[in-house]
């Protein structure tokens, strides 16, 4: 029977769960804060052209503030978010207080949520990263492939399929860079040390961007612009998708609300989502026969808790919050020095490197990004010298830089948690997060940097001593685990097909479930989730 | 995309709100002046913004640009010292001059820049007040979408209010008109046209009249005597006057002697009517990013020792010296304009202020590319927080992005690699050449200063 299900956000995850359930004939209202994107700026040009073409390149590339300028006594970053994707990270008016510990969170309120500025890196876990998930592969692949049909992820069946596993509807890889293609050169030769010494392959990274045209979105052009925004929509964003679900006659779109909490009665059934209108501040109730929290893991999480909070006034702490450590390696590849860069090229990172671990759950995960596009501004002022000559430095280096993202895996413990407190506000609780690393961390840290070091001499590059950069926890944005999904109905978990063990009605369908956090960065499997949950409940 | 027009578009608060409009959301700006000056035209940096010169009281000299519009900012009027029947004329007569012909023209929203004045119970006398009253009723009859927003003291570059009351305020003895506990919320005129930007850029066209001051609220008494404090470094002896009399006796020879009042009777109201503002949600938004009175009242005091135009004319110099140093050109028009943008819309260029020891880095490094060099080399290492620097990166990354200078950063320099290296072995001579000879040089103004301003804080 067809049934209407309110959905809280529009991410990667809530996008695919509707389109799913849209396709079963069921009736989809969508709650979203949803600050809109603004309009692509001259599709046609390239990002050497928007400066010699736009009236106001500074202002397109800077804003009109100046907020594209990345100061050196900042956060220690390499590249800032530039003005057309401030949107992104806008937080609505009267928004909730945040009390973090050991963890600097990033939350979207805008219309395809944080994946409207992700680098597209789609992965599929494997069987032993899926130990601990109440479902194999083979049970999670029909969703791999649904989603990637509808996103469009290219890569190629290489020496990293021992760590992805292949699946249909994979397109081709798209064009390597020259350095991309040197690095990929280098390991052909060097395979034989890096696999048996250092248990490290490199292949092509799967990334979210079309290799030939699909559905109305043309294939890559290879205009450089991907930070600033895919004009072309070949980057899949999930906004692309939320467009689809608006063209659906079933389908209720309702943006600039901001939703507050459950209210339920005494069987636990929820009776209606409780929001504020952002346009005129009143309160609504949303109706519907089961609600599906979709807001991304922090948000999801603070307003279930929020719910139990006002329904019977009971205040739980949800352990187990896990994001991925992620370490920046800044490389030269000496090979290039003097060769002009590519500014025509696709920008973000196109290889991988994995590196084999005893426990394969362990697996370490790199992405490999070259240096084409990108403003030269926040490289400059990073390195210790002054800018006449570390200008000089990076234009005669700048074909031969990039740089490889390390991410390590994380597990669910009980001192990483979730929880509401007080706060100065009486009209809302505070979100407290709070996140301590594992006491191994700093030794797993330093033996992954070691190996990845030998690994990057061995493809010809330099790391240049200094410039390592450990992000803090909390910015590779990949945040999961709050309340897992697993066969035991404890309180304060989802069972496997991600419905609430506490209230009857309520479904998470973003990274909440996760009951452990691999490598690899996570969306392409919270879409894949979101789907097989649309499947399997409804 | 719409079009809008802004008038009193070249005065103080103008000028401002012109430097915040993202070219990108309008067809065209229109910048409705009585004249142009070479240096409100530094605003007009992109096509999209046309100035229009025109006189409100002549509505043929702007009707036509009224049809293109569909929303109209109102920012002038006169507010210093004029004849009474002048403040009926402009503020009054010429926007009922203006919502006539908006009406007709179609113009769909207007927003009408008043005074906190306007809610002072007593006015009588205080003609400028009066017919901003009167303007704004006419606002309200129009038919019009529109907001009013009524600004409180408005502190800045070229304040009119602050030339008044600093001449009040220096003086040895500081006279305080009736009792001095009124209050007051100042507001600095970039965060004030950051809030009139706001209801622009969220459409709040509701009807509603929003009253516009700063984060702090201080008593008049108190305010002058942070003025004085700053300039002569002790609390100031007051003298209390007491104020009907005053007025009474200032009424009778206002309109004959006008001119050779240091102060109107209207501006002596401001001495016993509080203003503050009601809390709304576009004071609310924009509440944590405005400068608070302590540093107004700083940056008014640099600034006024510099002057406006010695400012600008001192951060063109920059420019030109720091672009040379940089990638060793000249800047063009664009690069410099964009330069001078940043200065007045980058909040991390206008907070905090440059220490003593910075500004002088920052005096020596604007003389010549070569000290440009040292201070950046200096700074680089031993004082990576100062604004010296913050002014070559937000350079650094305008020239990236300028047409004229991006190729700079994208092309190796031509040659083998050997060359390649020797140029590398050179570079890092020079490098540490400027850095040792920088420390000679820079270090001991370094030391001195912080020990001065380090006994000083001790005293
Ligand atoms: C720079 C960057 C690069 C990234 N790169 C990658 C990558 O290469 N590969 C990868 O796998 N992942 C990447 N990620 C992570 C990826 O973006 C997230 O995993 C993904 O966006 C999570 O999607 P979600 O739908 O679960 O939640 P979100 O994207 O957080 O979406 C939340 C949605 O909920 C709405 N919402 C929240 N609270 C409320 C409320 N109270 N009321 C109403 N609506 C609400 C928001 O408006 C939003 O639409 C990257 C992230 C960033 C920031
Ligand atoms: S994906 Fe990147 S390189 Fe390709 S067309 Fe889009 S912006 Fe250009």
């Amino acid at each position: 029977m067809a049934q209407h299900l309110v959905v809280v956000g529009s991410g990667a995850s809530a996008v695919h769960f509707a389109l799913s359930v849209l396709e079963k004939g069921h009736k989809v209202t969508m709650i979203d804060v949803g600050h809109a994107p603004p309009q692509p700026v001259s599709p046609g040009l390239t990002f050497n052209e928007l400066k010699t073409k736009l009236d106001d390149p500074v202002g397109y590339f800077l804003g009109r503030r100046y907020e594209g300028v990345v100061h050196a006594d900042g956060d220690g970053e390499y590249y800032g978010f530039p003005p057309s994707k401030t949107y992104v990270f806008t937080p609505p008016d009267d928004d909730i207080d945040l009390n973090t510990t050991g963890f600097e969170p990033l939350r979207s309120f805008a219309q395809g949520g944080l994946a409207q500025t992700w680098t597209g890196g789609s992965y599929p876990l494997n069987d032993a990263e899926l130990a601990d998930y109440p479902f194999s592969y083979k049970d999670l692949q029909p969703y791999y492939e649904q989603v990637a049909r509808r996103v469009g992820i290219s890569g190629d069946d290489d020496d990293l399929s021992r760590f992805f596993p292949t699946h249909d509807h994979l397109l081709p890889g798209l064009e390597l860079d020259e350095h991309s293609q040197l690095l990929a050169d280098t390991y052909r030769n060097a395979k034989h040390k890096l696999n048996n010494g250092f248990h490290a392959y490199l292949g092509r990274s799967r990334i979210a961007t079309l290799s030939r045209d699909q559905d109305n979105r043309k294939a890559c052009s290879y205009t450089g612009r991907c930070l600033w925004g895919c004009p072309s929509q070949s980057l899949y964003t999930p906004s692309i998708s939320l467009g689809q679900c608006n063209n659906h006659p079933n389908f209720t779109y309702m943006s600039r609300v901001y939703a507050s909490h459950f209210v339920y009665d005494d069987h636990k059934q929820i009776k209606h989502l409780v929001a504020r209108s952002l346009a005129d501040g009143q309160v609504i109730e949303v109706k519907g026969d089961s609600f599906i929290l979709a807001a991304g893991t922090l948000c999801s999480s603070y307003i279930f808790m929020a719910s139990l909070l006002h329904g019977e006034g009971r205040l739980v702490r949800l352990p187990g919050l896990m994001d991925n450590r992620q370490l920046l390696v800044p490389f030269l590849n000496l090979a290039m020095i003097g060769k002009p860069f590519q500014p025509d090229s696709y920008q973000y990172h196109q290889l991988a490197m994995g590196i084999e671990t005893p426990d394969p759950k362990h697996y370490v995960h790199c992405q490999i990004t070259t240096l084409k596009t990108a403003l030269a501004q926040p490289i400059i002022t990073s390195m210790p010298l002054n800018l006449r000559t570390a200008s000089f430095l990076f234009r005669n280096l700048r074909s031969g830089l990039g740089i490889l993202n390390i991410n390590l895996h994380d597990t669910r413990r009980d001192d990483n948690f979730l929880t509401l407190d007080g706060g100065s506000r009486s009209d809302q609780p505070r979100l407290a997060i709070n996140y301590t690393p594992p006491h191994d961390e700093p030794q797993r840290l330093k033996r992954t940097l070691h190996t990845v070091k030998k690994c990057l001499w061995q493809l010809g590059c330099v790391v240049p001593p200094g410039m390592t950069y450990t992000r803090p926890m909390g910015a590779s944005v990949h945040y999961a685990g709050t309340i897992p999904m697993s066969d035991n109905p404890a309180p304060l978990t989802a069972s496997p097909t991600c419905r609430s063990n506490d209230l009857g009605n309520l479904y998470f369908v973003d990274g909440t479930t996760l009951p452990f956090l691999p490598a690899k960065n996570l969306t392409f499997t919270l879409m894949a989730n979101a789907a097989r949950v649309a499947d399997q409940a409804f | 995309m719409s079009a809008i027009l802004i008038t009193g578009a070249t005065g103080f608060v103008g000028r401002r709100l012109l430097a915040r409009i993202d070219p990108a959301s309008y067809d065209k700006v229109y910048c409705l002046g009585r004249h142009v000056s070479a240096a409100s035209l530094t605003v007009y940096n992109n096509d999209k913004f046309e100035h229009v010169t025109a006189d409100l009281l002549d509505p043929a000299s702007y009707a036509d640009y009224l049809s293109r519009v569909n929303t109209v900012v109102h920012l002038a009027a006169i507010t210093g010292k004029c004849p009474p029947d002048q403040y009926f004329r402009v503020n009054r007569d010429a926007t009922d001059l203006l919502l006539q012909q908006a009406k007709k023209a179609g113009v769909k929203r207007f927003l009408h820049v008043s005074t906190i004045a306007v809610k002072y119970p007593n006015k009588d006398l205080y003609y400028y007040a009066l017919a901003k009253e009167q303007a704004e009723y006419a606002v309200k009859q129009s038919g019009l979408s529109y907001t009013i927003a009524r600004p409180t003291i408005v502190l800045g570059p070229k304040s009119p209010i602050w030339d008044a009351l600093t001449k009040l305020a220096k003086l040895p003895v500081v006279p305080i008109f009736g009792h001095g506990q009124t209050r007051i919320q100042p507001i600095h005129v970039d965060d004030l046209a950051d809030s009139l930007l706001y209801i622009l850029e969220h459409d709040l066209f509701n009807g509603d009249t929003i009253e516009l001051g700063g984060p702090e609220q201080i008593t008049f008494e108190q305010f002058l005597s942070d003025i004085h404090r700053l300039y002569h470094g002790k609390d100031p002896r007051t003298l209390h006057i007491p104020l009907r009399p005053v007025i009474a006796l200032l009424s009778l020879v206002e309109r004959p002697l006008y001119k050779a009042m240091p102060l109107t009777v209207g501006q002596l109201c401001a001495f016993h009517n509080d203003s503050t503002i009601e809390p709304n949600a576009v004071f609310d938004a924009n509440k944590d990013r405005m400068l608070g009175i302590d540093q107004m009242l700083q940056q008014a005091k640099d600034q006024e020792q510099l002057g406006e135009h010695a400012r600008e004319n001192t951060l063109d110099q920059q420019c030109q010296t720091f672009t040379a140093y940089l990638v060793g050109a000249q800047p063009d028009g664009y690069i410099l304009s964009k330069y001078r943008q940043a200065h007045s819309t980058s909040p991390q260029l206008s907070e905090p202020l440059p220490c003593a020891t910075d500004q002088a880095f920052i005096t020596i490094a604007s003389k010549h590319p070569w000290l440009t060099r040292l201070v950046d080399s200096y700074t680089r290492i031993l004082a990576p927080h100062y604004i010296i620097r913050r002014k070559l990166t937000v350079l650094l990354a305008i020239l990236e992005t300028s047409p004229a200078t991006f190729r700079y950063f994208d092309l190796p320099d031509p040659g083998s690699k050997a060359m390649l290296l020797l140029r590398v072995i050179g570079n890092a001579f020079f490098f540490t050449l400027s850095l040792a000879l920088s420390l000679v040089v820079l270090g001991p103004i370094h030391l001195l200063s912080s020990l001065r301003s380090s006994t000083k804080r001790d005293a």
